[in-house]
């Protein structure tokens, strides 16, 4: 009985793996149900080109009943990336979306397609659009006139990181663990080999699996702590002051979430001395060409990796930053959390230089209809 | 003034509700938790729990305060989220309680099942703070 409900876990999260054409703020396969496909005929009422999501509404007759469905879409940046303008749509078009049914059974679907009255078609971006790292010239580490690599821009020049090639933490021993942008596994079987889990983390690991990470707190709009700003959809920038002696990693895709990292040699407060954050505090040095980072003090308010990896306040983190060459940024991270994995396990992998762009403003309370994730469920 | 005093109330009135809705964090037993015991649904007796998780087991304190009652056992069977606490009261009553937590996403995720207190049986019903 067990195993046909895995089995059948596993296909769905099959198909959704196959299906779902958009990474979005909040996880989508919670919201919308890929297994119910739905093509809505109509004329737009609204439109909102917001962040965190897009919304066409349309007035659409599905079953004999004429109603105002709302359509929602990926967010502006990422619709701008498959050719949608803020001017797309226009209150009175007559519109085709193709798209999927709601879980909940409101008049809400999941857009993917959308037909404007010429017959031009517009896709919202699929995952392989997002992730697809751009082509950049070969070109040699850039440096710091101390011979540090820079780990940011260069003068006169723009970019960002993003792409990362890996989507969630898992142990550098798991071997090959399929899973979505979002981290959701496509075989919940697999749930044990992503980490050394107490039995109660993997329980709850487990758990957030199973409910499609409907209770992420990033929909909460909280922020992406720990290796999880190295993960984040929209990138992040690098800042370095060397004249301070310190680092800020920016996010993108976040509500202007910022870390700092101290390079003055300071010490990592004692847990009891300082209130925990969602960034934490870190220290770092540089070791040769990388940089090694500490941090500590963490707050449990959030999941510290896609996929709803859990940990507690007894999370350690050891970081290792490089720049092997101009374009590609190299992240491992060292995972030491007692009170949740049974040993220290250590995870990475590589984001890529997006260049001539800056990471971009993200509020994800920006668009009131999101509201329901911002309260949470 | 209109516009200011709907803020206030996003502020000072929604805002607090949505902290309290924020999703799970952390292991499922650690925090406050609140509820009653009793034999009947009339017949009740407040409790107050307070647990942490301590690398390997639950440390927790019922009704902390003059009359504190320390845990003796409190475990979590994440396989199917069944608890099972025990405890002794100032008394000598031996208490044992076994239920099942439910809504585990939630920040106010709850606890509930059977509670054995000497000789008095009953149920319970925690709910986190």
């Amino acid at each position: 009985m067990r195993a046909n409900a895995l089995r059948l876990l596993a296909a769905a999260m099959g198909v959704y793996l196959a299906a779902t054409p958009v990474r979005a703020h909040h996880e989508m396969a919670a919201e919308f149900d890929d297994r119910k496909p739905v093509t809505l005929r109509g004329v737009v009422t609204k439109y909102e080109w917001n962040n965190p999501h897009v919304y066409v509404f349309v007035d659409a007759r599905v079953n004999n009943e004429t109603a105002n469905w709302a359509l929602e879409f990926a967010g502006p940046s990422d619709l701008r990336k498959a050719g949608w303008t803020r001017d797309s749509v226009k209150v009175g078009d007559a519109i085709t979306i193709e798209g999927s049914l709601a879980r909940d059974g409101s008049k809400t679907a999941g857009g993917k397609t959308l037909t404007l009255p010429g017959g031009k078609k517009l896709s919202t971006v699929s995952e392989d659009v997002i992730s697809a790292a751009p082509k950049s010239a070969a070109r040699p580490t850039p440096r710091w006139p101390d011979g540090h690599p820079r780990l940011g821009t260069v003068p006169g020049e723009k970019g960002y990181w993003a792409h990362p090639s890996a989507a969630s933490l898992a142990d550098n021993t798991a071997g090959n663990i399929r899973m979505n942008a979002s981290g959701l596994l496509a075989n919940i079987a697999d749930a044990g080999k992503v980490a050394p889990f107490q039995p109660w983390a993997k329980g709850l690991y487990e758990y957030r699996q199973r409910t499609l990470l409907k209770d992420d707190p990033m929909a909460s709009c909280l922020p992406p702590g720990g290796p999880r700003q190295f993960q984040a959809p929209h990138g992040l920038q690098i800042l370095e002051q060397p004249d301070r002696q310190r680092v800020f990693v920016l996010s993108g895709g976040g509500n202007r979430n910022w870390r700092l990292i101290d390079l003055d040699g300071r010490a990592l407060p004692q847990s009891e001395d300082v209130s925990p954050t969602y960034f934490g505090y870190s220290s770092g040095k540089w070791d040769g060409d990388t940089l090694v980072v500490d941090s500590v003090g963490y707050v449990e308010r959030f999941w510290f990796s896609n996929g709803g990896l859990p940990h507690t306040e007894s999370l350690k983190l050891t970081e290792r930053i490089s720049r092997p060459d101009f374009s590609t940024l190299k992240y491992e991270v060292t995972v030491n959390d007692p009170a949740t994995y049974t040993r220290p396990w250590t995870s990475g992998w590589t984001l890529q230089w997006t260049p001539n762009e800056d990471i971009e403003e993200y509020y994800c309370q920006d668009n009131p209809r999101d509201a329901e994730h911002l309260l949470g469920q | 003034m209109r516009g200011r005093s709907a803020l206030f109330l996003v502020v000072f009135v929604c805002l607090p509700f949505a902290v309290s809705m924020l999703a799970q964090e952390g292991h499922p037993l650690t925090g406050s938790w609140h509820g009653s015991w009793g034999p009947t649904p009339t017949q009740r007796t407040p409790l107050l729990f307070y647990m942490k998780w301590e690398t390997k087991n639950v440390t927790g304190t019922i009704n902390p305060g003059p009359n504190a009652i320390p845990l003796k056992v409190a475990t979590l069977d994440a396989a199917n989220w069944t608890v099972h606490f025990e405890a002794d009261t100032k008394d000598g009553m031996h208490i044992v309680a076994d239920g099942k937590l439910d809504n585990i996403g939630s920040y106010n995720r709850t606890i509930a099942g059977t509670w054995t207190q000497g000789a008095m049986k009953g149920d319970f019903k925690l709910t986190r703070d």
